[in-house]
């Protein structure tokens, strides 16, 4: 009881309540989505192929408008607080033919506001910074058609960090990307949630169980304690079939999981 | 045939050139990358109802053609934001509705002059040292303004949904992204022609993206390539007594195969 209150004390930095949205009438995407997330948590968000993962994301970006229900962060309407909010899309939101290099891409990361106020020394030193933080320092002057999958994901988590934000957001980080690759990246996220918080939509679940501290699975509603447990029947009622608990890597993980 | 550069006429249209070249090039890329090229076809010939109307009420034609290019980048921003479902076809009208607004004015002037088959194909070689001065005052605009926002540009041609998660003012920068096109395209009439002027926004920026991967140097290789495309392009014109603008045409479609080769 101790801790329900102290938890409760707590202000969240994301808050959805109650949340719904529809891309056609007859079938609701979302529906009755209720989440906190506070300021060290690192959630991953599972759930089958259009459960609404991505859609849940853009509304969290204010990229979409709910239609019903409401979104705040930090207590603000999400178009106003987003400034707070790093993002790294899926790959196919670019053309990866663009002609800019690796410093340019992370720069954009920190423009906003009064496109005349151009601070292009101040970006460039800390895109640089940034670089070298994700590990991906050597390689600013290339061009982003000539990167690796992996290299261009952390390149994209560098644009995300620009302005410092309090809440991390990265859709399907680790898809096009080999496994190494793919835990060196979640390895570098654990590194990440000392200072901010994460949201994390991903299909590895063996990445997954190893770094996030809690797991919501959604599929039009959102399974979600604040922890890292989801029964099985959550998850199977999430994905409408028997799921395999174990995942990859060594030794093998199982997800936390009630067996009721 | 060097003896041609000591004609006025011919100077005025050599300085014509290149400076359409430039608003070509600097503007041109943006366009190739965000494929934006039948959203400018449209406002350029939307720029021809605004030729009509000038020649109905007796003004500069380039005067007429810039208020439209205006109403049409707005127009565009607009369905982009409004009706994203029915861009493609909204737009395709918004360019024929703006030539038979052209049409119905010259029918009304009574006036259907060579001057307008100038407009449509373009004669350089009747450039006036005042379009000259027109031109030049475009282009300040359009650098000015390209160089003030340089990296929002740069970030909503490569991302837009980042940049509106960044909170750059994606809309507005479109909105006035279209408005540079429309521009360019005013300074493109002058050379080629508003049929014409879709070539030389796009052919040289496509020249120089298979050419270079970087977004500074690719437009300042197409205003190269733009420039080249409407010198050899004049002279060849003057040398074989063929019409300037498809002379112009043919030789950047010819550069751009040549960049093709080059890039294999």
């Amino acid at each position: 009881m101790i801790y329900y209150v102290s938890f409760m004390s707590k202000q969240p930095l994301l808050q959805c309540r109650d949340l719904s949205f529809s891309y056609t009438q007859q079938s609701p995407a979302l529906e009755g989505i209720n989440l906190d997330v506070f300021e060290d948590n690192f959630l991953a968000i599972i759930g089958p192929n259009g459960g609404g993962k991505s859609t849940l994301l853009k509304l969290m970006l204010g990229l979409l408008a709910p239609e019903s229900g409401s979104i705040e962060c930090n207590g603000d309407p999400i178009h106003k607080a987003r400034k707070h909010i790093g993002y790294l899309p899926q790959f196919r939101a670019f053309s990866r033919a663009f002609p800019v290099d690796v410093t340019q891409v992370v720069m954009m990361g920190g423009l906003g506001g009064n496109p005349f106020m151009r601070r292009d020394a101040e970006l460039r030193e800390k895109a640089q910074e940034l670089l070298k933080l994700v590990h991906a320092d050597g390689l600013e002057d290339r061009t982003i058609s000539a990167l690796s999958g992996g290299q261009l994901q952390r390149v994209l988590l560098a644009r995300a960090l620009m302005k410092d934000p309090k809440l991390l957001i990265l859709d399907e980080p680790t898809c096009n990307v080999d496994q190494p690759t793919g835990e060196h990246f979640f390895e570098l996220l654990e590194e990440l949630n000392k200072k901010m918080a994460i949201i994390v939509v991903s299909h590895d679940l063996g990445a997954v169980s190893k770094s996030a501290k809690t797991i919501g699975c959604l599929n039009k509603t959102l399974t979600y304690h604040h922890s890292k447990t989801l029964s099985k029947s959550d998850i199977e009622s999430a994905y409408c079939c028997h799921i395999d608990l174990i995942a990859h890597g060594h030794p093998h993980r199982v997800l936390d999981c009630d067996h009721d | 045939m060097i003896e041609v550069l000591s004609y006025s006429f011919f100077q005025n249209a050599l300085i014509t050139g290149i400076l359409a070249s430039i608003a070509a090039g600097v503007v041109g890329a943006y366009i190739v990358v965000k494929k934006l090229s039948f959203v400018s076809g449209s406002i350029a010939h939307s720029a021809f109802g605004g030729i009509g109307m000038a020649f109905y009420l007796g003004i500069d034609p380039l005067l007429g053609a810039l208020g439209f290019v205006t109403g049409a980048s707005a127009v565009i921003g607009a369905i982009r934001n409004k009706w994203p479902e029915h861009e493609d076809a909204l737009i395709g009208c918004l360019w024929s509705v703006g030539m038979a607004a052209g049409i119905v004015f010259i029918h009304l002037s009574n006036s259907y002059s060579n001057d307008l088959f100038g407009y449509l194909f373009g004669n350089i070689l009747l450039a006036t040292t005042t379009d000259i001065w027109m031109l030049v005052a475009l282009n300040l605009v359009i650098l000015g303004f390209v160089f003030s926002v340089y990296n929002s540009l740069l970030s909503i041609t490569f991302d837009e949904e980042y940049s509106i998660v960044s909170n750059v003012p994606t809309k507005w920068l479109y909105v006035a992204l279209f408005f540079l096109i429309g521009l360019t395209t005013v300074v493109l009439v002058k050379a080629v022609g508003i049929i014409l002027v879709i070539t030389l926004l796009t052919l040289p920026a496509a020249t120089a993206l298979n050419l270079s991967n970087s977004f500074k140097k690719v437009q300042l290789l197409a205003i190269v390539m733009s420039s080249i495309a409407t010198v050899v392009g004049l002279f060849s014109s003057y040398a074989l007594d063929f019409p300037s603008g498809p002379c112009i045409i043919l030789v950047s479609v010819t550069l751009y195969v040549l960049s093709l080769l080059q890039n294999r």
